[in-house]
């Protein structure tokens, strides 16, 4: 008990390591308009839709990756246990299911290249030409 | 050769896919380990005595989903509770039709919005108690079988969902406040509404139902007035007897008019006996809750009432309040509860008392004084006056049946892991009436896979 107290408040004090700015990316072709409220709800899985009516699929990035955590605290203002609380209601109660999840940056940048209604984030390190910026954080 | 024929086209079905079904199996679990504090040996907490008990809260579940296409979905969950000694229990069981982006209808086994948390009650990783308030989430109610519509709009930057159910509710529950007890809602259905705004969360819902409940609390009353109506209906027709042997006499006037209120009164008994079974008794439900999730600042709350007509479940009204402090991956928080009933006061004053007449019957010095086999060797008089004590009894022990415990919890969720929580909690109970107070000391870890 003493050492699990203990293991929490020093989890607590370390401090947060510092993250480049992640960027939410679609595809070249997708002319709609998205704002960070739509970007919010798409990937909380309370839209389907962009605004021009157009199916989107929302994706994310593996579990591990510093900008997954950067995009649910900053885009979503979840920690990822509070994110996977959010999806486990909905998981069980058969009202919705998360986002597929890609492993790795490129196979994101890969998706969103050749899909035109998929919607993902990446770090803005990794952006190259094939894929548009729609909002950076 | 039948057989085998069999087993081929089984292997076959088997082998050509039947539909484009994506099948998902997941789960989730918690293990929760707990002993009750300051308390004598016999005496029970929440369920848990004085010996570390891991079995009381404990739960594994599987959820098995197969996504039809055509915006079907078909959902098998399967839980095993510790206290049921892991016995499978089949808790969802539907179909849900994804008809537009903002409608679903589902049908079969579900479970009604009794409670905020009721969707997702066993999935605890979802929320930072080991398990939902006592006071409030007390009686844990079967899963229902019906329909489930769910609607959801957004409304400038308020999301809402509307769910309307109906059908029924037919199972065992088991509770904590009550005996195990059958219940069986008819013509059960309900309205609920959920609304979230940026970090603020609201809630209503009132359902209806027609109730019938089996318990041994409820058995046994039902019976002793019953007992008691035919015991006096017995009294009153030996009254009656002997007034007309002795019509003549000032006593055998007496004795009619005796006869006259015990015959009355032992009719009420039996028929309060029938109000005290609950038959399809009207039973109405309502529900608010509010909640705050800043980040850093948590609060939730949720106040229910719930009222059954004529019956010995009289107007419960329950509330809790948390308010807890989240930092990094850990939350502290303290919850206080209350639950308080009306005693049954309409059973228990619906017959009248006795009182007065049996001090009458008491003062006679003529009548019949030969002891009676029906009433296990007691004279008329003996007999009478017993009854009329033992109905005040029952009267004065129901009249100062009123509920009113308080519970108070303190907890911290720590989520060590990606899937898993770790969790610890004091919770304290206080029963006003009796004065009883124990506590329970528990540790948890919940996960999600």
């Amino acid at each position: 008990m003493k050492n699990i107290l203990m293991a929490s408040i020093l989890s607590l004090s370390l401090a947060a390591p510092v993250y480049a700015e992640v960027v939410v990316i679609v595809n070249p072709a997708n002319t709609a308009n998205i704002s960070e409220d739509d970007i919010g709800r798409l990937f909380l899985g309370k839209k389907s839709k962009f605004s021009d009516g157009s199916k989107a699929i929302p994706i994310y990035l593996a579990q591990g990756h510093a900008a997954r955590d950067e995009f649910n605290k900053k885009a979503l203002g979840k920690s990822s246990s509070q994110l996977k609380a959010y999806w486990s209601k909905l998981i069980f109660t058969g009202k919705g299911t998360p986002p597929n999840a890609l492993g790795s940056v490129n196979d994101v940048i890969e998706k969103i290249s050749s899909d035109p209604s998929a919607i993902a984030y990446i770090d803005s390190a990794s952006v190259n030409d094939s894929v548009k910026v729609v909002a950076t954080y | 050769m039948k057989k085998l024929s069999c087993a081929i086209i089984l292997v076959s079905i088997g082998l050509s896919p039947l539909s484009n079904a994506e099948i998902n199996f997941r789960g989730f679990g918690s293990i929760v380990g707990g002993q009750a504090i300051n308390v004598e040996p016999d005496e029970m907490v929440l369920g848990y005595s004085d010996t570390l008990n891991f079995k009381q809260d404990s739960l594994m579940a599987l959820q098995m989903n197969a996504d039809l296409e055509e915006e079907l979905t078909a959902t098998l969950q399967i839980v095993s509770r510790g206290n049921s000694d892991y016995e499978p229990q089949v808790r969802w069981a539907y179909l849900t039709y994804h008809a537009t982006d903002s409608l679903q209808v589902s049908v079969g086994r579900t479970q009604a919005p009794f409670y905020r948390y009721s969707d997702f009650l066993d999935v605890r990783y979802t929320y930072n108690w080991i398990t939902a308030p006592e006071r409030v989430y007390g009686i844990d109610y079967p899963s229902f079988d019906g329909i489930s519509v769910l609607y959801s709009n957004s409304v400038g930057p308020v999301d809402s969902t509307f769910q309307f159910v109906a059908g029924t509710v037919d199972s065992e529950t088991k509770s904590t406040t009550v005996d195990t007890t059958y219940m069986v809602f008819d013509n059960f259905y309900g309205i609920n509404w959920t609304g979230s705004w940026d970090f603020l969360m609201g809630r209503l819902s009132y359902l209806k139902a027609g109730i019938t409940l089996e318990s041994e609390t409820i058995e046994s009353l039902a019976a002793g007035y019953e007992q008691l109506g035919a015991g006096m209906l017995g009294a009153a027709q030996g009254f009656g007897q002997f007034a007309a042997a002795a019509s003549t006499l000032p006593v055998g006037q007496r004795a009619a008019s005796y006869a006259a209120n015990y015959a009355g009164v032992g009719n009420t008994y039996l028929a309060t006996s029938d109000k005290i079974r609950a038959l399809k008794d009207d039973g109405s439900y309502m529900t608010v809750g509010l909640g705050v999730d800043e980040g850093s600042l948590i609060i939730d709350s949720e106040y229910i009432q719930y009222e059954i007509d004529e019956n010995l479940i009289q107007k419960t009204t329950a509330y809790y309040l948390t308010v807890g402090w989240r930092v990094g991956s850990t939350v502290v928080y303290g919850t206080y509860s209350r639950e308080e009933a009306d005693a049954p006061v309409s059973i228990a004053i619906a017959p009248s008392d006795l009182t007065s007449v049996a001090g009458a019957i008491a003062a006679e010095t003529l009548l019949p004084n030969d002891p009676v086999t029906a009433f296990g060797g007691a004279t008329l008089q003996q007999m009478s006056i017993a009854l009329a004590q033992q109905g005040k009894g029952l009267s004065d022990t129901l009249i100062s049946r009123n509920r009113d415990f308080v519970n108070l919890q303190l907890g911290v969720r720590w989520d060590f892991h990606p899937s898993a929580a770790f969790k610890v909690s004091y919770e304290s109970t206080e029963d006003k009436v009796s004065g009883f107070k124990g506590g329970v000391l528990r540790t948890a870890v919940d996960l999600v896979f």
